[in-house]
């Protein structure tokens, strides 16, 4: 039986470290998801995303620090937190040699709270053939079985560790959709990690970016997206004084080109802005919303993906 | 229950997904009925008896491959193709995960050798019944346990791609070469199927299937451990694995080792039962050895201090021999693993505190050994060559060849300190010739003295003196040193058993056993008569054990059988007037040839003033005057 969480909170890291040999991949991350809320975790290839969610599913054993998940321990209670649990991996693991109805037979008897035919409904509206081994299938259709075994439980908690790697945009679209309406429908805790932050932005409401091993960034969305904000402004030869007064916005990157300057600020706020509006002539300046993509890739410090 | 369901679903999907195998079970299963129809067809087999043999042989021959191919695929595949994880997002504990997955390989190589069975087992129900020996069924476990470990580990280890493989196949000769020597001196040595019976197992099998099945488990039991461990990372399951295996079996190998050396650290008072028991001259030592618990049959010999309880203990298999006088007692050691040698150890008797002492002398071969009455002397030969060596001054003092090609060894006597004779038998043409030999020490050269030829039975007996031989078969008297033919012994019939022994003043004394009767007689070879005659009464054995007196023999008979055991009662047998007076029942004469102990053993009788018996455990001390039966020995004597 599953305890009752005090604190609201499914999952939550402990000072997790990972480390393979002496190189250490995932340095003291401390973080919580709240119960129903859709966590994006992000970053660059080889951060440690895929470790964290190895540990998260209690795969793999971290160098120290622990994971929780419903309140327990996630290496120790594995098998039973499972059931509260659907996965879609990186890589689509299902044997190969299995059909999409043996592995529906085969998941459907480890599940008390199995609904095969919600999972039947779901493979035929996107035509997955029943009868073709797991190997043979495409890569949407494997995403589209994948996610059918995951939500075939009817779990309390979705882990998705880069879903739409390989897809075209077609079936990233479709997954993302299909994603979207089951969150609306179940109202289920999720964390996601993937490289396409366009679909992120759709349905994360927390994000936690990974850097340099360490978790840089665990905010709301909505709240990032307030904070940081793209300022331009014409260059008149003393752009450094006017960066520096940008200092109070917290400025994360500056690029400076022959039209003026671009900046990138994380901690936005009208009043502040108005007031470096105000020096020197500096009225042209204009300020602009960022994108999650662009945040992303202005906080890991070189062009993303 | 669920866990169950849970283990089944498992189990029965890799089945499954191996479900071709079971197909070619069927087709292979055809196989030995071919195999005998053509070897019928070609005159190759006149019947199909051999089915059964050849059924298992095919059958063997599947569940090796089915349990590599298996194996080598359930666990391995899914790490490598990072596939394993697909069971570990799903609420499976990880040995359920590893359980099903073993259970399906088995489940795969039983089904498929059963499948194979079947074809032949339809049609020769009876053939199959009589060949699938309890035996054999216990050895395939063991190999199909074996195989699929080997399938499973090197499944892994083959495909993790980790440093780790360099240690296990660093590791894997060193432990199968430790492993080799350890359990095969325990396993076919020392012990044997006896050990198995004496745990409590009822079948008399093959241990060492047990050993194999007991790798094969070890291998199985890790391959467990390390997706415990690593679960879906194959480096860390290799790792867990080896760190497991490696263990498991280095502990199996030091276990192993410990129990050898626990084997031959037996004691006196391990003793269970005593098999052969003899008190030396001067009643200060004794030799025996027996069964020991747990030892299986390592029968490990002690020369004992009846007055200090310290004692010798005597390799196993290593024959002690002890001088006349019971003064001295050597016996070889092996050395060596594969180039053998058998080194010389002596130990004087006369002190309490005998040790052991290493001679320089080490001999290819076991070979057969003699002493000279006061042991100063040993001969030791080697087919034809033969060594003298001084004990007190550890030289060898000649080596001399017998100038005979084909024949053994079969008695030699030390005639005196510088003149050894030897008896070599050897059979030619459907009939067996006694060489005799004289060895000139001092001279260093053997002189055949004698031969006689004789129907195929080569039992012969020579008095102390060498002088005379009585050949068993032929009821014959010849000269024992020049192999001239003297006289018959009157026995009533050929199939009679007879029982000799060379008396003082050219007599024999003999029993004969003829219809359960046994009679002694004293033959004189002056006189080439029998002189007197005397019934022992009812005896479906006796044979003549020494002198009480010179007028009285001790003879041993058994007059009836207690449960199959022959029950022996020592008889004392007054020459004078004939009497016959029973000394005392269920005993039989603590000294037999096995030490080849000379005291009161030689063809010869000499005069004694008490006699050593076996009872039951007990080794007791017949007084010949008083007819006392004392206890010289009881279970209590080595505690």
């Amino acid at each position: 039986m599953i305890p009752s969480l005090s604190d609201g909170n499914i999952i939550d890291f402990e000072k997790l470290t990972v480390c393979y040999g002496k190189k250490t991949v995932l340095d003291n991350i401390s973080f919580q998801v709240p119960a129903g809320s859709v966590y994006a975790l992000i970053g660059r290839n080889g951060v440690g995303k895929s470790s964290a969610i190895r540990c998260l599913l209690g795969q793999q054993k971290p160098t120290s620090g622990q994971i929780n998940l419903f309140g327990k321990n996630v290496w120790k209670y594995r098998a039973s937190l499972m059931e509260k649990i659907g996965v879609i991996p990186e890589e689509p693991d299902a044997p190969a040699d299995m059909t999409a109805k043996q592995l529906i037979d085969f998941c459907s008897n480890l599940y008390p709270t199995w609904d095969s035919v919600s999972v039947n409904e779901r493979l035929q509206r996107f035509n997955v053939p029943m009868n073709v081994a797991f190997g043979s299938l495409s890569k949407g259709q494997k995403g589209q079985v994948s996610l059918a075994l995951a939500l075939g439980s009817s779990p309390e908690l979705l882990v998705l560790d880069d879903p739409t790697l390989g897809l075209d945009v077609v079936a990233r679209k479709n997954f993302f959709e299909e994603l979207v309406g089951e969150l609306a429908d179940r109202g289920m805790t999720v964390i996601i990690t993937s490289h396409d932050l366009m679909g992120i932005e759709r349905i994360a409401d927390r994000v936690g970016i990974i850097k340099d091993n360490k978790l840089v960034v665990n905010e709301e969305i909505e709240t990032l997206k307030a904070n940081f904000r793209r300022i331009r402004y014409p260059n008149k030869g003393v752009e450094l004084a006017y960066t520096e007064s940008l200092s109070s916005l917290n400025t994360v990157q500056v690029k400076v080109s022959g039209w003026g300057v671009e900046a990138v600020v994380s901690n936005y706020d009208e009043i502040s802005f108005n007031k470096f509006r105000n020096l020197g002539g500096m009225m042209d300046a204009e300020v602009s919303a960022m994108s999650l993509e662009d945040i992303f890739t202005a906080i890991v410090g070189e062009k993303g993906e | 229950m669920r866990n169950i369901k849970s283990l089944l679903t498992v189990a029965l999907n890799e089945i499954k997904g191996r479900s071709s195998l079971l197909g070619a079970s069927l087709v292979i299963g055809i196989f030995p009925l071919l195999f005998c129809f053509l070897g019928k067809t070609f005159g190759l087999t006149s019947n199909y008896d051999d089915i059964g043999l050849v059924t298992y042989a095919i059958m063997l021959c599947c569940a090796i491959g089915f349990s590599l191919i298996s194996g080598a695929s359930i666990l391995g595949n899914d790490l490598s193709n990072r596939q394993m994880s697909f069971y570990f997002s799903r609420p499976l504990s990880s040995l359920i995960v590893w359980g099903g997955k073993i259970l399906a390989t088995l489940g795969v190589v039983i089904a498929g050798s059963t499948i194979t069975l079947l074809p032949s087992l339809l049609l020769f129900t009876n053939n199959l019944k009589q060949s699938f020996t309890p035996d054999l069924v216990v050895n395939f476990v063991a190999l199909v346990l074996f195989f699929s470990g080997l399938g499973l580990v090197g499944g892994i280890v083959f495909r993790s791609k980790s440093f780790f493989l360099g240690l296990d196949l660093a590791l894997t000769p060193i432990v199968i070469g430790l492993g080799g020597l350890i359990f095969w001196k325990v396993l076919i040595y020392y012990a044997g199927s006896y050990y198995v019976e004496e745990i409590g197992f009822s079948k008399n099998f093959d241990i060492i299937s047990l050993a194999i099945g007991f790798v094969g488990l070890a291998m199985i039991i890790s391959t467990g451990v390390g997706i415990v461990v690593g679960r879906t990372d194959i480096k860390q399951v290799h790792r867990a694995l080896s760190s497991s295996l490696w263990s498991l079996l280095f502990f199996v190998v030091l276990s192993g080792f410990a129990f050898s050396q626990w084997i031959v650290s037996a004691s006196p008072k391990d003793i269970t039962r005593i098999s052969e028991s003899s008190i030396l001259e001067g009643e200060k030592w004794m030799i025996f050895s027996g069964n020991t618990w747990g030892r299986g049959s390592y029968m490990p010999t002690f020369l004992f201090n009846l007055n200090t309880k310290t004692y010798v203990s005597l390799p196993n298999e290593s024959r002690a021999y002890v001088s006349n006088n019971g003064n001295k007692a050597i016996w070889l050691e092996e050395k060596g693993i594969s180039a053998k040698e058998y080194q010389l150890v002596k130990v004087d008797l006369t002190s309490n505190e005998a040790k052991p002492i290493y001679t320089k002398f080490s001999f290819p071969e076991r070979g057969t050994w003699k002493l000279s009455d006061d042991g100063s002397l040993a001969i030791s030969v080697r087919q034809s060559l033969i060594s003298i060596i001084d004990l007190n001054q550890d030289k060898e003092l000649a080596t001399v060849n017998i100038p005979t090609n084909n024949g053994w060894p079969y008695k030699m006597l030390f005639l005196s300190p510088e003149k050894i004779r030897m008896y070599y038998s050897n059979v030619e043409n459907a009939s067996q010739n006694i060489s005799i030999f004289d060895v000139d020490v001092k001279a260093q050269k053997a002189s055949l003295e004698g031969k006689l030829s004789t129907s195929l039975q080569y039992m012969f007996e020579v008095s102390k003196e060498g002088d005379k031989l009585f050949l068993y078969r032929n009821r014959e008297l010849y000269d024992g040193k020049t192999g001239k033919f003297l006289t018959n012994l009157p026995t009533v019939s050929s199939d009679s058993a007879v029982n000799v022994r060379f008396m003082d003043n050219n007599k024999v004394a003999f029993v004969e056993i003829l219809n359960n009767e046994a009679t002694l007689k004293i033959f004189s070879l002056d006189k080439n008569a029998v002189e007197q005659t005397i019934s022992l009464g009812k005896a479906q054995g006796a044979y003549i054990v020494s002198k009480a007196s010179d007028d009285e023999l001790l003879v041993n008979t058994c007059p009836d059988t207690n449960a199959g055991y022959y029950r022996w009662q020592a008889v004392a047998v007054n020459l004078k007037n004939s009497a016959v007076v029973v000394k005392g029942q269920n005993l039989r004469p603590a000294l037999n040839s096995y030490w080849e102990i000379q005291v009161n053993n030689h063809a010869s009788l000499d005069k004694i003033s008490s006699s050593y018996y076996m009872k039951e455990k007990e080794i007791v001390k017949l007084d010949l005057t008083t007819n006392e039966l004392k206890t010289v020995t009881n279970a209590n004597l080595y505690r």
